[in-house]
C-alpha cells in the first residue's frame, strides 16, 4: 500500500513539475494600445449647398457696353466645411451659344448662322470678350487664365494660390463676363448664352 | 575483594583505551556551504517605459498621400535573453460623421469606418532603427491596416541588455475609395512580448 500510495505521489510531482514547466518560462509584456487614426475632410459648400456644386446659368437680354457693376457672370459664396485645407478648381462647361432666330438687324450685321442648334449664337464666340475669374479679399486680382470668349472659356481649369481655401474659410467668387462695345454688336440682338459651372475642390497635398 | 577491585579497574582502563581508538583514526573535513541559486530575468521596457501604456501615434487629420510612421526601441532590461513577439493587435473603426462627399462616393455603411481600407501599413524589425525599409530588415506584415493578423511570432532575439526596433510605416496611397474615409478613425492597439523561449 506504502509502495503505491509513494508512486501515486511521485506521478503528481511530475505531473505538476510538467505542467510549470509548460505555462512558467518568463515573459514580459509592454503595451501600446490607443494608438489612433483619423481622417480629414474636405466638403465643398456652394452658396452653402452641397451637391449638385455644378452651378447652370442662363443669360439673356444683354447689351453691350455694360458698366462694371453691371457684367453678366455671377457670384457664388464657396466654403470648405471641411477639416483639411484645399484648393478651388472652376470650370466653365456644357456652354450652349443659342441665336433664338435671327432677327433683320442681325442679318443686316451679317448673321448667317441662325439656326437651332447650341452653337449658332455670337455671344460666347466673342462678343462677350471679357471672362475671369475673381476673389473678394485680398489679395485682390482677377485669377488666371482670362479668356476672351466662353467658347475659348469652356473646359478650361481655372485655379490657382488665391482659390485656396483653409479649414471652415469661406470665399466669394466672382464670374466676370463682360460685353465691351464693338462694331459686330448687332450679330448678337436677341442671342442667349447657357452654361455650367462647376467648382471643384482638391486637398492640399501633403 | 581486592581481586575483584583489580579486575574492574582493568576492565575500566581497557574500555577507556578501547573509547580512545574509537574516536582516534586520522580523519579530514571540507564543507560546501553557502552555495546559492539566483533567478534571471526578463524585462521588457517599450520605449523606455516599463508597465506604462505607450501611445505612439495620434495622426489626424489625415489626407490622401499622409505618410505617419513611427519606431517602438524595444529594450531587455534582464538578465537572460529573451524573443519577442507582437500579440493582442486589435483594429477598432469609427465611422464618425458621415458627410456628403462620403455618401456621395457610395459610402452606405453608417457605423462602419473605412480608413482602415485605405491606409496601408508595413510592420517590419528595423535593424538600424533607422525608420526605413532597408537591407535585411525583415518586413512581416505589407497590407491594409484592416487586415492585420492578431499576432506576430517574429521571436526577434533580444540579448540580456541588447534592443531591436520595431518600425511603422503608413501609407495612404490614392485610391478610388479615399472620399468614403473621409472623417473616420481607427484604434490600433499592439502588445509586445518578450519571452524567455520561441514557443510562448
Amino acid at each position: 500500500m506504502k509502495k503505491w500510495m509513494a508512486i501515486i505521489s511521485l506521478l503528481a510531482v511530475t505531473a505538476a513539475l510538467v505542467g510549470i514547466g509548460a505555462f512558467g518560462w518568463f515573459s514580459d509584456t509592454e503595451t501600446s494600445n490607443d494608438n489612433t487614426f483619423t481622417a480629414g475632410s474636405l466638403d465643398l459648400k456652394v452658396d452653402g449647398k452641397d451637391d449638385p456644386e455644378v452651378i447652370h446659368i442662363t443669360r439673356t437680354n444683354l447689351v453691350p457696353g455694360n458698366l462694371w457693376a453691371t457684367q453678366y457672370g455671377g457670384q457664388w459664396v464657396i466654403r470648405n466645411a471641411g477639416t483639411v485645407g484645399g484648393n478651388i478648381t472652376v470650370t466653365i462647361k456644357n456652354l450652349k451659344d443659342v441665336e433664338n432666330g435671327c432677327i433683320e438687324p442681325e442679318v443686316s450685321a451679317g448673321d448667317i448662322t441662325c439656326g437651332t442648334e447650341i452653337d449658332q449664337g455670337e455671344l460666347g464666340k466673342g462678343l462677350i470678350n471679357r471672362v475671369y475669374w475673381s476673389l473678394n479679399q485680398p489679395p485682390w486680382g482677377s485669377l488666371t487664365p482670362s479668356f476672351s470668349s466662353l467658347v475659348a472659356a469652356e473646359d478650361q481649369p481655372v485655379t490657382g494660390a488665391l482659390f485656396h481655401l483653409n479649414p471652415g474659410e469661406s470665399k466669394n467668387a466672382y464670374l466676370y463676363m463682360t460685353w465691351d462695345s464693338s462694331s459686330t454688336d448687332n450679330l448678337g440682338q436677341g442671342d442667349s448664352v447657357e452654361l455650367d459651372i462647376e467648382f471643384y475642390l482638391e486637398q492640399d497635398h501633403p | 575483594m581486592n581481586k575483584w577491585l583489580s579486575i574492574l579497574g582493568t576492565l575500566t582502563v581497557i574500555a577507556a583505551l578501547v573509547g580512545i581508538g574509537a574516536f582516534g583514526w586520522f580523519s579530514d573535513t571540507e564543507t560546501s556551504n553557502t552555495n546559492t541559486f539566483t533567478a534571471g530575468s526578463l524585462n521588457l521596457t517599450l520605449d523606455g517605459s516599463d508597465g506604462t501604456n505607450v501611445v505612439k501615434w495620434v495622426v489626424g487629420p489625415m489626407v490622401p498621400g499622409n505618410q505617419p510612421k513611427g519606431t517602438f526601441t524595444l529594450a531587455n532590461t534582464g538578465t537572460v535573453a529573451g524573443y519577442l513577439d507582437l500579440e493582442n493587435i486589435v483594429v477598432t473603426n469609427q465611422e464618425n460623421d458621415l458627410i456628403e462627399p462620403e455618401a456621395s462616393s457610395g459610402d452606405v455603411t453608417s457605423s462602419v469606418g473605412e480608413l482602415q481600407d485605405v491606409l496601408n501599413l508595413r510592420l517590419f524589425v528595423d535593424l538600424g532603427c533607422d525608420g526605413w525599409i532597408s537591407t535585411g530588415d525583415v518586413v512581416f506584415f505589407n497590407g491594409k491596416v484592416g487586415t492585420i493578423a492578431s499576432n506576430y511570432e517574429q521571436n526577434v532575439l533580444i540579448p540580456a541588455g541588447g534592443t531591436a526596433c520595431i518600425t511603422g510605416i503608413y501609407d495612404w496611397w490614392s485610391t478610388p475609395d479615399d472620399n468614403k474615409a473621409m472623417t473616420d478613425s481607427f484604434e490600433l492597439d499592439l502588445t509586445f512580448e518578450l519571452g524567455q523561449t520561441t514557443g510562448q
